[in-house]
């Protein structure tokens, strides 16, 4: 370039330098106002938007923004993490009774047991049931199988009663006036006197079998009934096995003593008095068995504690829950915000790269648009 | 040429000017934004106003870019770039969107109806009545063809003369190199100048 052509652009330069814009003086007034006072809120919502991304930025970055948008936010998420888990507290705990989840198995089998119309007593194993207090306290069905009379059915029941420290012994005597009542006995009892807690009853009764909802009714009615459980179990399968094995012995017995009668020489008549005798003693073990049988068949053990500890509510028995019980609890709300934590990445990180996904684009688009606008002619 | 470009007169005193090559490394302490503020606030409108021709949307574009820069102040690390070459930075994309936004050049060749640029008034010395008619015609013409320029060459324009940047500053700032800057100035200078010789308008001397 020609220095001719230089110093006509330094001219050119010179003159568009002298005519450079200037701003007004209420715009550097007001400009330097909102400097010094730091760009307040009221300078923000009053500057005019010039664009959509402009508008929805200061909709919820701006200060009146972020008062409602924050706490929104927040509360939103403090509701979502506490409504899951309490729905995930109660889908784990809701439907357990008091007496665990063996009883709760248990009781689907005899409810489907029921519903079929089929005996659940078939099955070797004891078939535990349990009720929970509140259930009793619905009037609910007493528990009761059919086709039980044609086998050999044990039952049981465990009543757990609260009352005041000076009501135990009144709820002892009606303990009894029930066992009596219904021509049962107290197989044990023990009655401690003293305060809340501390004073209490245990009895372990035998009730008739045919008296057994009935009494357990009317037990369940002498305090406040905390829980109630009853379980069956079917021992069809060891008397017969006991019947067979004395049936076996007699015939047995029969056969020996015949030829015992045969017998002259001393010593193999030894030999079959032994054989009879330990063939007796199998009668005598099989026939006390069976007694054993129909006295567990006939008279239902029963066993009623009186309480007197405060909280001792059905479905919660802090006289059982410590420290194991407060780590599971912890572990399992830990485990369950884990869960809501891992649910909350799982929606959150797809959106999250859609998002910057959508950022990258829309950058990459503006970048694109000024250079478009910069290559205008 | 590029020297005489350089050396441009009334350019303001920059505390977070970019460093000449071969310099000693640069300072890396942040400048007091309200003295930031106060050296750059003309420079920026100057450049800003060139760009868009507009006073609205110039006063607009300036005081949303300071905004931002003021948001920001604190995360922005002078290791990085001169803070000044940062704020145009911010200004320019403001400017460029809503030249954008509003159609580009839709208004941009606005006609100057009594002599004064559309984009504000200008600095200038007392003259008397002739002198004043006669440097005002002479502006007016030389906005239009400022006017008539592309954007790009119009920002060139307006980071040189009208802000006072140097070449280096305007590369930090466009993303050219300082040497690309020289040689594209040069260009947008001889346009501009072709078009006042051109039919219309007379040649500024």
């Amino acid at each position: 370039m020609s220095h001719e052509t230089e110093n006509e652009h330094g001219e050119l330069g010179r003159l568009l330098t002298a005519s450079r814009p200037r701003p007004s003086e209420e715009f550097t007034d007001r400009l330097d106002r909102a400097v010094a006072d730091g760009f307040p809120s009221e300078w923000v919502e009053e500057r005019p938007s010039r664009s959509f991304a402009d508008r929805l930025r200061r909709r919820f970055t701006g200060h009146s923004g972020r008062r409602v948008l924050l706490p929104a936010m927040a509360g939103l998420c403090g509701i979502l993490f506490v409504a899951a888990v309490v729905i995930k507290a109660g889908e784990s705990t809701g439907p357990e009774s008091p007496a665990g989840p063996e009883a709760t198995t248990a009781a689907q089998q005899m409810d489907e047991a029921g519903q079929g119309g089929a005996v659940a007593v078939d099955k070797t194993p004891p078939l535990a049931v349990s009720r929970d207090a509140a259930e009793a306290a619905d009037g609910a069905a007493p528990l009761s199988v059919s086709g039980a009379k044609a086998r050999k059915v044990a039952r049981n029941a465990h009543i757990r009663l609260g009352t005041e420290p000076d009501g135990v012994q009144e709820a002892a005597n009606r303990v009894v006036e029930v066992v009596d009542r219904y021509h049962g006995f107290v197989l044990n009892s023990d009655v401690t006197d003293g305060p809340a807690g501390r004073a209490g009853a245990e009895f372990a009764l035998r009730i008739p079998a045919g008296s057994l909802e009935k009494a357990i009714a009317d037990l369940s009615g002498i305090a406040d009934l905390r829980s109630r459980s009853q379980s069956l179990t079917d021992i069809t399968a060891p008397v017969s096995g006991a019947e067979k094995r004395l049936r076996k012995a007699g015939s047995r017995i029969q056969v020996l003593m015949a030829e015992l009668d045969e017998t002259t020489d001393p010593v193999e008549r030894q030999k079959l008095e032994n054989r009879i005798r330990a063939k007796q003693w199998i009668v005598r073990a099989a026939r006390n068995q069976l007694k054993r049988f129909e006295r567990r068949v006939d008279y239902a053990p029963v066993s009623v504690t009186v309480t007197t500890a405060e909280g001792d509510r059905a479905g919660d028995e802090p006289s059982r829950w410590g420290l194991s019980n407060a780590l599971d609890d912890a572990g399992r709300i830990l485990g369950v915000a884990a869960g809501v934590g891992v649910l909350a990445l799982v929606v959150a990180i797809p959106v999250g790269l859609v998002v910057l996904i959508a950022l990258a684009i829309n950058r990459a688009w503006v970048r694109r648009a000024r250079r478009r606008v910069l290559e205008k002619e | 040429m590029l020297t005489a470009l350089e050396a441009v007169p009334g350019s303001a005193a920059d505390p977070g000017a970019l460093p000449v090559a071969g310099s000693p490394p640069p300072t890396v302490a942040r400048p007091d934004f309200e003295s930031f503020y106060r050296t750059n606030r003309d420079d920026l409108y100057a450049y800003v106003a060139g760009m868009l021709r507009d006073r609205t949307a110039a006063e607009d574009v300036t005081a949303l870019a300071f905004e931002r820069s003021f948001r920001k102040w604190r995360s922005f690390d002078p290791a990085r770039g001169s803070a000044r070459g940062w704020v145009f930075g911010i200004a320019r994309n403001a400017a460029l969107d809503e030249l954008r936004r509003r159609g580009r050049e839709r208004s941009t060749d606005r006609e100057v109806a009594d002599g004064e640029p559309a984009w504000g008034a200008t600095g200038s010395a007392p003259d008397g009545p002739v002198e004043a008619a006669e440097r005002r015609e002479q502006r007016a013409r030389l906005d239009r063809a400022v006017g008539r320029l592309s954007v790009a060459d119009r920002e060139l324009v307006a980071l040189k003369f009208h802000a006072g940047l140097t070449n280096v500053e305007i590369a930090e700032i466009t993303g050219l190199s300082a040497s690309n800057v020289g040689t594209r100035l040069s260009r947008a200078m001889t346009r501009l100048r072709e078009i006042l010789a051109g039919p219309g308008e007379e040649m500024v001397q």
